[in-house]
């Protein structure tokens, strides 16, 4: 079966990646950066992310059937093309190991408590590595099922909040003297907006057609709106500056919420932890899948199964053996300042060489 | 006369090792014929009035003439289903599948008369579904009358017949029926080369087969469905599926089959299109609950006890006040049982079933409360998930989710929360990227087709004017 | 070949997995289930009365006699020593997650409840949306009130409360609540007031903190203002007389607007509040002119407008401390200022303008309408 995705499944995979883990801390990193004014930041960074996803799809559009790694040769050559696969490829190790540990590390502290992280961790990946092996097209078509669940559950979930919390605790919306806080907490947030790099190694078919980057820019805007009413509804519930005090601030305030009149789901616990391990586990589906097709591509007799055992080992041993702190900082580090060389540096530079060289 | 003694010969190598095939010479004034048959696969009253004496009546009335094969099947015999053969390699093998022998002495060409008679029951109605509204005609063993089923049903000159033959040893006859202009080509090319690598010994009944056509043979989901009703099997062909008729089996497969149709109902068909709704959306439901509610009773009991309200916490704390096991092990022993009751049940004669069944789930069950050896609200949710389980129509499909079940439930009681969610997806995973003859199994959902989900669920042949789009059939259109 | 390898290879691995776990696993009828925690703080020593359900060995409703719950004492010199106590004689695991009300004796508010507050905070299994309350009866006597049906006392207290809050007559304040306004610095709170009165236990009103630590209370009587503050829908009943007559009102707020000002380095609050007023029934049945209607609107009005301006004043005036919720509509719109000024200070010195609008509606089957002649 070739690896094709519908357009639909291309929107979200790309909501669902970025949603997956990022969430439970975001409330927390824009209340100490922006305050009030999250949404104005969110709003810029979903548009800012926006343009650098429609580049990658764009990319995938005018090369059809192609991943980055065969248009990269025709527009850089072999060599630099290696390159920049292996800075995709461990780009995507390390967020995988990281994400996991990091996704333990919430688990450990919120729900099995005496657990060891590397049982969880474990566990996580060899589901995840399950999923992947079937590729990229079954991974779509998952990720399609799974993602209207969580959206939906989630949207249900925050609307909860909403009514539970008080308006007043977010305004103002907007506040004049703070305008320059909007544009210098963006660097907060750039975990949240990254996995749209997973286009990389999705080949667009004339089915995909330039309908594609639609989705894909629809796409970065409604994670845009949706980290939105994840962020606001939380400021609500917990207010903006309680939230600074939690780490895992969106099931704090998942736990502050009680709706007396349904019953036994008076407590929004299990609605929420189901639908943030679904997004957990497709994150961690797409995520191993782009990495073992990274892989692939560098090492083509590999065969697909054992290119996953490759990486599940490799992220695994990653994640497992630093301490919780130093975890933490060398995904914060990846991701603020790596995370920007696959995102946008070399979709820009493959764009430019493209118009350049006069493609499509 | 030297043909017939050599082909006698043969005969009587063939008689001694198999003394069920019987010989009838005729002799006439210039030569002889020998009717060659087993009497247990020959209509002989057939045979009697239909070779034996018209073949006698014309030797006695053209004395002289010599009888031959042509002059026979023309003239003589009276049978609607006789071609003459030249094979020699095809004399046992047709005598093997009932077929009667005429031999003429001076020639080697032989006649093939089909008088077969094969002791089968009569068309009864359906045991494993219930109908109010559809037609109780099932299939039975028979491969000509199951056939004749659908045809008085479809009078479609695009309906087409392919017949197989599987197994080395039993031939059986294998009928693969569709619609031409309708199927799905692919669909019909794969079952075909399926069926073309099988090789094997034999084959009693469509089961065998059922297994042999699938993609991977350690595949954990069905990727065909059984039909017992006729007219369930003709929705089917009018649908562009594919059926598999085995002979010795009166159950039909039909390809492609997706999980969602799995859970459909002929008689949501029938019924008025929203409360065909609400059975579709009831049985999705009991499928959940069916495989998810002995696993949320653990981890509501054994992890995240504070997922209830307070009030719950302490009822659920007072009804487990006294049972000895954990609710891992309660869980597991419960199914157990409940799985034990199952079988014991199925293979039950008719006339002590019911008073098992009395002994087994509510003595047992009173019992097990009264000694306080599982709670009342295990025993409730365990009973509610083994009613939940027969709501499929189709039950093939619940085998596969009966043991996801008890996956799920070992993955609660190790992880709670977490491994169930894990557990659920993949299951999911595993529907999703299964696939039924090239048709996604989880179809329309995964890939999802707006159109054909709208259809799906809010079904009435007279608005649902096209066929799913996700059978790729060749023609589209039901109705105008 | 490969394809079988990596199958046996995950499933060996799988089922290993599942094995070995079960870190996690527990009983729920192996846990002391807490209804009610009362914290108290005595002679220096910190003490813990908690409310267990009895679970094992019995039914909640023994008609025996002897309640379904028990009590547990345990005490230290803080409040990590009073919990290591407390984990020492249980028998089970004490778990939180079914706690329905925290009471805080009038010593441990005096005290300061923030400490104990945080350590909420950080309790995985106590929920935030827990009841708070305080309450200067002492810790046996409140959880020996003997409820008619045998139920919990944390159950009845949190009962009592939900009901009075549906009412529109109580502010219920839960743990998050109080997480929130401790984040803020510079604004009080309230918590509602429980005693023990004629072996009942009895909503009597609020304590007043500032800086999570107790400085008055308010009576019961007296919360009408602040309920038209801090709840929502909050619905009274007012009497009124006349000469020959008095007349019962059920009060509801309909409308309120806070609107703050900052000209000068002076804040204003405009407060306008809409009541309607239903009257249910009056000593003798009579009709009601449109001038003696117009009388108990405005007698209706004076009443409301000084119940909402003595709470005010006490929060401006006698605590000095912003219970009241102002903090909000100014945070609101001036959010700069707010962050650079000290509100406690700034607030008492704030100029609050009221206007309360009571419209006197009629109620089912009474129709005091003048008839025309």
């Amino acid at each position: 079966m070739t690896d094709q995705v519908t357009n639909r499944q291309l929107f979200f995979i790309i909501v669902i990646t970025l949603v997956g883990f990022s969430i439970i801390e975001l409330p927390k990193s824009l209340a100490e950066s922006s305050g009030r004014g999250a949404w104005i930041t969110l709003i810029i960074a979903s548009i800012s992310f926006g343009v650098l996803a429609a580049i990658l799809a764009y990319l995938g559009y005018l090369f059809q059937g192609k991943t980055l790694f065969e248009y990269s040769q025709l527009l850089v050559g072999k060599l630099l093309a290696s390159f920049f696969v292996m800075i995709y490829l461990v780009y995507f190790t390390i967020i995988l190991a990281f994400l996991n540990r990091s996704a333990a590390e919430v688990i450990k502290t919120d729900l099995l408590i005496k657990t060891p992280i590397w049982y969880t961790m474990l566990f996580m990946l060899i589901f995840s590595g399950y999923a992947a092996s079937k590729g990229i097209t079954n991974v779509g078509r998952i990720l399609e099922y799974y993602g209207v669940i969580i959206i939906f559950l989630a949207i249900c979930i925050h609307i909860a909040m909403f009514f539970q919390g008080d308006l007043i605790d977010i305004k103002p919306f907007y506040n004049s003297a703070e305008k320059i806080k909007y544009f210098t907490a963006l660097p907060e947030v750039i975990i949240a907006f990254l996995g749209f790099e997973v286009l990389s190694i999705i080949p667009f078919s004339r089915h995909n057609g330039k309908k594609a980057v639609v989705y894909v820019i629809g796409a970065m805007l409604f994670v845009g709106l949706f980290y939105i009413l994840i962020v606001e509804t939380s400021f609500m519930v917990l207010s903006v500056e309680d939230t600074k005090n939690y780490k895992n601030t969106l099931i704090a305030a998942m736990r502050r919420v009680e709706i007396k009149h349904l019953q036994f789901l008076v407590r929004l616990d299990i609605i929420f932890f189901m639908a943030w391990i679904f997004a957990l586990f497709s994150t961690f589906t797409v995520v191993t899948c782009t990495a073992a097709g990274l892989l692939k591509k560098l090492f083509p007799s590999l065969k697909r199964q054992w290119n996953l055992i490759v990486i599940l080992v490799v992220a695994y041993m990653l994640g497992v053996l630093p301490s919780t702190r130093l975890a933490s900082q060398i995904l914060t580090v990846t991701t603020k300042n790596l995370g920007l060389v696959p995102a946008g540096v070399i979709p820009i530079i493959l764009f430019v060489i493209a118009k350049v060289k006069r493609y499509g | 006369m030297q043909m017939i003694t050599k082909y006698e010969e043969r005969v009587k190598g063939l008689i001694s090792n198999n003394p069920d095939i019987n010989k009838r010479i005729i002799k006439g004034c210039s030569g002889e014929v020998c009717v060659l048959f087993i009497k247990q696969l020959t209509d002989r009253e057939k045979l009697s009035n239909h070779i034996i004496q018209p073949i006698m009546h014309y030797i006695t009335r053209k004395n002289n003439l010599m009888i031959n094969p042509t002059i026979a099947m023309n003239s003589i015999i009276l049978a609607e289903n006789c071609l003459i053969e030249e094979e020699e390699g095809r004399l046992l093998e047709n005598l093997l599948e009932g077929m009667t022998l005429i031999l003429f002495s001076d020639t080697n060409t032989y006649i093939v008369v089909e008088i077969k008679l094969v002791a089968s029951k009569s068309i009864a109605g359906p045991e494993l579904t219930f109908t109010l509204k559809g037609a109780r005609d099932t299939f039975i063993e028979n491969l000509d009358t199951n056939l004749s089923l659908i045809r008085y049903r479809i009078k479609d000159p695009n309906l087409k017949i392919c017949y197989h033959k599987v197994g080395r040893r039993t031939k059986t006859r294998v009928a693969i029926v569709y619609i031409d202009d309708l199927v799905n080509d692919a669909v019909v090319t794969e079952v075909e080369k399926r069926m073309n690598q099988i090789d094997i010994d034999g084959i009693s009944a469509s089961g065998d087969l059922e297994v042999m056509l699938s993609n991977d043979k350690l595949n954990f989901f069905p990727q065909s469905g059984i039909i017992e009703r006729s007219d369930v099997a003709c929705g089917a062909l009018l649908e562009g599926k594919v059926l598999i008729i085995v002979e010795g089996s009166g159950i039909v497969l039909v390809v492609p089959k997706v999980f969602c149709e799995f859970l459909w109902s002929s008689e949501d068909n029938y019924d008025n299109p929203y409360f065909g709704l609400f059975s579709k959306v009831l049985r999705l439901l009991s499928i959940f609950f069916s495989i998810s509610l002995s696993a949320l009773f653990i981890i509501i009991t054994s992890f995240s006890y504070d997922l209830l309200p307070a009030e719950y916490i302490i009822t659920l704390s007072v009804s487990r006040a006294n049972v000895p096991f954990n609710s891992l092990t309660g869980v597991l022993l419960l199914e157990g049982i409940v799985e034990l009751l199952r079988e014991a049940l199925l293979r039950i004669p008719k006339q002590i079933g019911p008073a098992v069944g009395i002994v087994g789930a509510i003595i047992i069950g009173q019992a097990a409360i009264s000694s306080g050896i599982f709670s009342p609200l295990l025993l409730m949710l365990v009973s509610l998930s083994f009613l939940a389980s027969f709501v499929a129509p189709d039950f093939t499909i619940m085998n596969p989710l009966r043991l996801m079940k008890f996956f799920l439930i070992l993955l609660s009681g190790t992880l709670g929360i977490f491994g169930f969610s894990f557990g659920l997806c993949f299951l999911m995973t595993m529907l999703i990227s299964t696939n039924s003859f090239g048709i996604p199994y989880m179809a329309p959902f995964a890939p999802y087709n707006k159109r054909d989900v709208k259809k799906i669920f809010l079904y009435n042949k007279a608005t649902t004017k096209q066929r799913p789009h996700f059978l790729r059939t060749n023609n589209q259109r039901r109705a105008k | 070949m490969g394809n079988k390898n990596f199958r046996s290879l995950t499933m060996v691995l799988f089922v290993g997995l599942i094995l070995v776990g079960c870190w996690d696993s527990g009983n729920i009828e192996q846990q002391n289930n807490v209804s009610l925690v009362i914290v108290d703080f005595n002679e220096e020593q910190y003490s813990f009365y908690i409310e267990l359900a009895n679970v094992l060995g019995g039914n909640l409703r023994d008609d025996q006699g002897g309640g379904g719950y028990s009590i547990l004492h345990a005490s230290g010199p803080s409040l990590i020593d009073a919990r290591d106590q407390l984990n020492r004689r249980s028998d089970y695991p004490v778990f939180l997650g079914a706690t329905r009300a925290v009471v805080f004796t009038q010593r441990m508010a005096d005290k300061g409840i923030e400490e104990y507050i945080n350590r909420i905070r950080r309790e995985y299994d106590y929920r935030k949306s827990v009841v708070l309350l305080t309450s200067p009866t002492e810790p046996f006597l409140l959880i020996s009130d003997e409820t008619e049906n045998d139920r919990s006392v944390g159950d009845a207290i949190e009962h009592t409360l939900e009901n009075q809050k549906n009412e529109g007559q109580t502010v219920v304040v839960t743990v998050g609540d109080v997480l929130q306004i401790i984040a803020l610095e510079n604004v009080g709170f309230l918590l509602p007031q429980i005693s023990s009165e004629e072996e009942e236990n009895t909503l009597t009103g609020y304590t007043v903190f500032k800086d999570a630590k107790r400085i008055g209370t308010i009576p019961a009587e007296e919360r009408k203002g602040i309920a038209y503050f801090l709840c929502s829908n909050p619905a009274f009943y007012y009497e009124t007389k006349d000469e020959n007559n008095h007349f019962i009102f059920n009060v509801v707020m309909v409308k309120k607007n806070i609107k703050p000002l900052y000209k000068d380095n002076q804040i204003t609050f405009e407060i306008d509040m809409s009541f309607e007023c239903e009257l249910l029934y009056m000593n003798k049945i009579t009709t009601i002119t449109k001038e003696q209607q117009k009388h108990l609107s405005e007698e209706l009005t004076k009443m409301i407008e000084d119940d909402v301006i003595s709470a005010i004043k006490d929060s401006q005036r006698t605590y000095r401390t912003d219970y009241l919720g102002f903090y909000k509509y100014f945070r609101a719109k001036f959010l700069k200022e707010f962050k650079e000024m000290n509100w406690e200070e700034k607030y008492t010195q704030a100029e609050i303008k009221v206007k309360v609008k009571a419209k006197i509606e009629g109620g089912q089957g009474v129709d005091f309408n003048e008839k025309e002649e």
